[in-house]
Parts: C-alpha cells; sequence; structure tokens
C-alpha cells in the first residue's frame, strides 16, 4: 500500500496552478530578492513603488545584503565646483529606463548620477565599508577639523567626533579599519603631526610620529604600510609601530604622477600620459599595464584611479572642443586586472563611457569605493 | 486504512513514508528522507509527531500549491541524495530554475514556506537576475507591486542636484532683496524702494547668468590678486561688500553650470539623446598647436603644486586656502616653462 507509485495520486487533481493570480510575495522575501540585485540598480528598483523606494535606502535591506555575502564595491567620485564651496558627489549606476534590447552599441548604460545630499566642505576623503569619511579640509577658508561621514547607503551625511587638530586637506589613509590622518597642520608640529581615528571606540589619538614631514605631497598603503612622500619618504606601519625611510622605494615616488594613483591588492598603480604604469616593488621599478585595448587614446591631465573591488576604475576629463573651453567631459572605465605568467600584469577594459559634463573650473576631489 | 496505519507504525516503513497535505486538500505520501529534507516538515514530524499515518498528515502552509510542491520534491529528491559532485549540482539548478517568472516566484514562496533555504538561495538569486534586465513596470508586475509613486515622485531619483547652487544662489539673492526692501521700508526710503521694484525676476536671472560683465571681470579680477592681505581687509572691512563679492563668484560659476551642466540631468535617462563624443574615437582634436590637454596638464601640475605649496604658504598670509583654483580656472593662463613641453609632448601622444 504504500508503494512508491501511490504517493502522487492525488496530484492530477489540480491540473492548472496557472488559473490563481500570482500570489504576492511576503515582505522579507521581496527584500532577500532584492538584496541579491546588484546596488547598480536600486535608482531603477527605486522608480516602482514607495515601498521599493523605501526599502533600497533601509538598513534591514543592507544588512540583508551582507548576510547573504552580497555586498559590493560602489564607484563614488567627488567634484568640486569653485567657489562653491559644497563638493559635489556621484555615485555610479546603471541608467534607469534603459531598454536593454535596443541597447546602443556605444553606451555602456552606466551614468555618474548626483547623490542628492551633499555637505558643507571640502576634504580628504577615505572609504571604510559603505561609509565616506571627509575629514579636515576648509571651511570657509579655514582649516578644520571636522569630520563627516557620507552613509552610502541612505546617501545621508552625519557628524563624526572631530579631530584633535585642525588640518587643512591631510594626507588621509586607512590601516585596519582605522584612520590615520598627518599633516595639513597650520602650525608645524611633529608631535600632533598625525593622529589616528578607531571607529569602534570612535576616538581620535595621536601618533607618536618622529620622522614628521612638513609637506605631504601624496600618501598611500601598501601592504599595511602608510607611504607618505614630502620631501623624504616616510613610512609608517602601524601593526608594528615601526617608522621608517623608504630609500630603497625612491624610485616609487619618482614614478608618481600628480594624484593619478591608487592601490589596489597591494600594487600600486599610477597613470602617466602615455599609459598606466605598475610598480613592481621586487624589481623597484614601474611596468607598463598590458593590455587596455579599449582605451585606444587617453590623453588628459587629470586622471583618477580608485580601487573598485579589486578592479580599477579609470576617471578622466577632456575638453569639449564646441564648448569653446569652457566645459570638460568626465568619462569612466572599468579595468579589470590580472596576473599573467611574466610576472606582468594585464589589464582588460570591461567598459568605459562618458559620464557627465562640468564646467572647466571644476577639480576633480577624488574618486573613492564603498562596499555595500 | 487501519491496516495502512498500521503498516506505516511498523519501524521500517515509519522511516520510508510521510503523509502530506496540500493547501487544495489532497493528501499525499512522500518518502521521509526526501520530506525530511524541508526544515518545515522535518520540524512538524520530530516536534509534533505529526505525518505518520493520513488521518494525521501534516499540513503543509498556503503558499504550497500541489504543482510547486512536486518541483520541490524533485529538487530534495536530487539533493538529499549523496555523493553527487558540485558540478552535478549545479548543472541540476542551473536547469532546475528554468521556468518563466511567475512560476519562480511561487517557486520561492513555497520553497521559503516551508524553510528549505537553499532552495530560496537559488530562485531568488535567479529573480534578482531577472530583475535586473527589468524596467519599473515590469518590476512591479513580478512582485504585484502598486503604482503609487507620483509622476513627480518618479522623476525625483533624476532630479540634477547642479540646478542647486543657482537654486540656492536665487534664494540667497530673494532674501537680501527682501531684506533690503525691508530695511528700506523702515527707512521710509521711496526712491530706493522704487529701485528694487525694478529688479524682476528676469533682471535676476539674467544677472545670474552672467550678462552683466562687469561683475564678472570685477570678480576675477578678485580673484587674481595675489595680496592675499589686501582681499582679506577688503572683505573683512565690508561684510556687505564681501557678500556681493561671494554673488558674483557664485553668478561666475552659475554662469558656467548654466552653460554647460543641464545635460547632467539627462544623463541619467537613456532616452535622452545626448551626443556623448566617444571616448575612444580616433578623431580627438588633441593634436593642435597648443594642444588644451597638454597646456591644461600643465596647468594641472602647476596648480598642484602650487595647491601644496599654499597650504603652507597661505597659512602665513591670510585666509585663502586655495587660491590657485582661481588663477588657474578663472582665464587658463598658463605658466609653462617651454622646456617642460618638448619633454612631456612626446609622452601624451604615445598611445596604449
Amino acid at each position: 500500500m504504500s508503494s512508491p507509485e501511490r504517493k502522487r495520486k492525488k496530484r492530477s487533481l489540480e491540473p492548472s496552478p496557472e488559473s490563481t493570480p500570482n500570489p504576492s510575495l511576503p515582505d522579507d522575501l521581496i527584500v532577500s530578492i532584492l538584496a541579491r540585485v546588484s546596488r547598480l540598480y536600486y535608482p531603477i528598483l527605486s522608480l516602482v513603488s514607495k515601498s521599493s523606494r523605501t526599502l533600497v535606502t533601509s538598513p534591514e535591506l543592507y544588512k540583508t545584503r551582507s548576510f547573504f555575502n552580497r555586498t559590493e564595491s560602489c564607484l563614488y567620485v567627488c567634484l568640486d565646483f569653485p567657489p562653491d564651496p559644497n563638493p559635489r558627489w556621484f555615485t555610479l549606476y546603471r541608467k534607469p529606463n534603459q531598454n536593454i534590447t535596443e541597447k546602443t552599441k556605444n553606451s555602456s548604460g552606466f551614468v555618474l548620477a548626483p547623490i542628492p545630499n551633499h555637505h558643507s566642505h571640502s576634504s580628504s576623503i577615505v572609504a571604510i565599508g559603505s561609509n565616506i569619511y571627509a575629514i579636515g579640509g576648509s571651511i570657509e577658508n579655514a582649516p578644520s577639523s571636522k569630520v563627516s561621514i557620507l552613509d552610502c547607503r541612505s546617501h545621508t551625511w552625519h557628524e563624526a567626533p572631530s579631530m584633535r587638530m585642525k588640518r587643512n586637506y591631510p594626507a588621509a589613509n586607512v590601516v585596519d579599519g582605522k584612520i590615520y590622518v598627518a599633516g595639513g597642520l597650520e602650525e608645524f608640529d611633529s608631535s600632533k603631526w598625525m593622529e589616528v581615528f578607531d571607529i569602534k571606540t570612535q576616538t581620535w589619538e595621536f601618533v607618536l610620529s618622529p620622522l614628521a614631514e612638513r609637506f605631504i605631497y601624496r600618501s598611500l598603503v601598501i601592504e599595511g604600510e602608510i607611504y607618505i612622500f614630502g620631501d623624504k619618504v616616510v613610512t609608517y606601519k602601524p601593526k608594528e609601530d615601526r617608522w621608517g625611510g623608504v630609500g630603497e622605494h625612491q624610485s616609487m615616488d619618482l614614478g608618481l604622477f600628480f594624484h593619478s594613483y591608487c592601490v589596489i591588492d597591494n600594487v600600486l598603480y599610477c597613470y602617466r600620459p602615455g599609459g598606466i604604469k605598475w610598480y613592481e616593488s621586487e624589481k623597484r621599478s614601474w611596468r607598463k599595464l598590458r593590455g587596455l585595448k579599449g582605451l585606444s587614446k587617453l590623453a588628459s591631465s587629470c586622471v583618477k584611479l580608485a580601487d573598485y573591488g579589486g578592479k580599477m576604475a579609470l576617471l578622466w576629463d577632456k575638453y569639449i572642443p564646441c564648448s569653446g573651453n569652457k566645459s570638460h567631459s568626465i568619462s569612466c572605465a572599468v579595468v579589470s586586472l590580472e596576473r599573467c605568467k611574466n610576472q606582468g600584469i594585464r589589464g582588460k577594459v570591461e567598459w568605459f563611457d562618458d559620464m557627465l559634463t562640468v564646467p572647466s573650473s571644476y577639480n576633480f576631489v577624488g574618486a573613492l569605493a564603498a562596499t555595500l | 486504512m487501519s491496516e495502512g496505519d498500521l503498516a506505516v507504525m511498523k519501524p521500517e516503513t515509519m522511516k520510508s513514508y510521510i503523509w502530506l497535505q496540500t493547501a487544495d486538500g489532497s493528501i499525499q505520501q512522500v518518502e521521509q528522507e526526501v520530506a525530511m529534507f524541508c526544515p518545515m516538515i522535518c520540524q512538524e514530524v520530530i516536534q509534533k509527531g505529526v505525518g505518520s499515518s493520513k488521518n494525521h498528515a501534516i499540513s503543509l502552509p498556503q503558499r504550497v500549491n500541489p504543482a510547486m510542491f512536486s518541483l520541490i520534491l524533485d529538487y530534495c529528491r536530487f539533493h538529499q541524495l549523496p555523493g553527487r559532485s558540485n558540478k552535478e549540482r549545479k548543472t541540476y539548478d542551473e536547469r532546475f530554475i528554468r521556468m518563466d517568472t511567475k512560476r519562480l516566484c511561487e517557486l520561492t514562496s513555497a520553497a521559503d514556506s516551508l524553510q528549505l533555504k537553499p532552495l530560496v538561495d537559488l530562485t531568488s538569486r535567479a529573480l534578482a537576475r531577472i530583475i535586473e534586465g527589468k524596467n519599473p513596470e515590469e518590476i512591479r508586475e513580478i512582485f504585484h507591486l502598486p503604482d503609487d509613486l507620483t509622476e513627480e515622485e518618479k522623476l525625483e531619483p533624476l532630479k540634477n542636484s547642479m540646478d542647486d547652487p543657482r537654486i540656492r544662489l536665487l534664494n540667497r539673492l530673494y532674501a537680501k532683496k527682501r531684506k533690503e526692501l525691508k530695511e528700506r521700508e523702515r527707512l521710509k526710503n521711496v526712491e530706493v524702494e522704487e529701485h528694487v521694484d525694478e529688479r524682476s525676476v528676469d533682471d535676476l536671472l539674467s544677472f545670474i547668468n552672467g550678462r552683466d560683465h562687469k561683475a564678472v571681470k570685477m570678480s576675477k579680477g578678485k580673484k587674481k590678486k595675489k595680496k592675499k592681505k589686501d582681499q582679506k581687509i577688503v572683505s573683512s572691512n565690508n561684510i556687505h561688500d564681501k557678500e556681493s563679492h561671494d554673488l558674483r563668484s557664485k553668478q561666475q560659476c552659475v554662469e558656467e553650470i548654466g552653460s554647460s551642466m543641464r545635460e547632467v540631468p539627462n544623463l541619467l535617462s537613456a532616452e535622452d539623446d545626448i551626443s556623448t563624443p566617444n571616448a575612444g574615437s580616433e578623431d580627438e582634436d588633441i593634436d593642435d598647436e597648443i594642444d588644451p590637454a597638454m597646456r591644461e596638464l600643465l596647468d594641472r601640475e602647476v596648480e598642484d603644486f602650487a595647491q601644496r605649496l599654499n597650504s603652507n604658504w597661505v597659512r602665513s598670509l591670510g585666509k585663502e586656502r586655495r587660491p590657485v583654483h582661481f588663477s588657474i580656472n578663472g582665464n587658463g593662463t598658463t605658466r609653462r616653462h617651454t622646456g617642460m613641453v618638448s619633454i612631456w609632448r612626446p609622452c601624451m601622444f604615445t598611445l596604449f
């Protein structure tokens, strides 16, 4: 009687499940589905209904994303439009209303969309997790100790504890979830030259710095070690509380060009007119990044590189000839990177496109990726 | 029937089958190891001791219709067997979710009510991928969400925040005018009041749009001032003057924004045809005699350097933090070193 053939004996009584309307899914299920949708599509979701609009900025959704390990890197771009003191923030999204079937050949389908809120001053910027920290800088032409946080989930700003010192565009770097800021002091004082913000305790502490550099041109982090380039090169490894010079890596600095550099997976990349190079620390030399076929010409004075979740985001501007040199267009490319057999690194252009048109008086503050 | 009940109560058969009832009332027997793959059924059996007989069949949740339940059993039957390779499982899963969106929704819902997490994961991922290619209208349909956003609200995320400075400026101008008006009314100065009345919105707009070249020149001139101290004195001595200077600077910004930034909102909508020059186009006009990109490159380098210097330099001089923004961008003057050009130029046209 309990033969397997009998187990489905009554199933045929309901031949047409299609007769019932599609049952609406419970809310938590919708959350769990939308949490798996790439954040690039969230502007589209915000056009669906009131509930979905609320949902895409809710902490609940982002909690679910991280629970499902669905967090992804989201690109943010900060531009200054002087004399407006407020920098503008943009983030990379998919274009809403993009008709997939009619996608034009030239359109990447990406857009740098302005985020609705902006904070009140220009500053140094770093990202930790889903937050972007705007640190120091100038408010009404005076150095500031202010620290603002952009919560990239809801695109709202709030204040973090201020630094101990007022700092004018300090070098800000993140090591092990702590923010190390250096320089930018009004009165040079090596004992107050560096301070660190612990996001867990929400406190700023000074870092004793025997090798303070008065002027900082650029800074970066490789393998948990902060490199600060001034007249000399100073390194600091917080984990070991070890300070050092960087004599052997002098060529690292020489190859750097403005602020067109970034560190991805502990490899330093830099744009120089003609191409992108990467620093091979074993050989202490710069090597050309191969590949990049899609970017046939990239000659711009303003190129920004950013670690975009292990890929490289490249942003550059160029004159719009017909605008009488009054406008620039900002373009973006995403390049995936892979190690080759010969120890080299190859880049592959995933896409590139024009993103924004801006007045030529703009300043490119920076580009960075938050994890959401 | 009673015989049957007895039969399933025998230990060896008890392990084999579980009685389940779907929402439509139909009852069926399912191999225990398959049914128990669903945590919800497993809990019922363990906690309530039901499912061992037809009379004590486990009632499945409303959301599990017979068609979906049969699919879910297929899934369980495949996955509960040990010894399958990950590749096999993956291939099976991929094939398993090949169905239309409506059925996929039903399946997700049913699997969710049976707490069958791996299947919910699978179908949710599939639905997420489907949604990534859909427009708002289609997503609304999939989830049965109401179209409750007004047309205005739908435009909101596309709104151009670039309009802000203009609006802010306008508001500030209005506020200023209102303040002046009040002041003057209090002073009962009829002449001035008439003058104020003449300033229509159009006038303000034309002022903002930069037709008042005198003002622009003035602000540029001011910005060019190298002596920061002077500027500081001017601005601190006369607050009103500072304010108008501020406004003129704003105006310049707006002038530029006005001419170019209007495109920004359009970028968000694919329907709007913006002629975006292709980044990869070969006919880029960078090969001029004076090569703007080159000039700019040098400008930026100078600017960058100046900015660095300024951050210290300025400390001693005054409060102007970023004068380079103005001096470089204001008129595009170049302070390039001829030697540098000859060095840089060959690099510039080396292509990737």
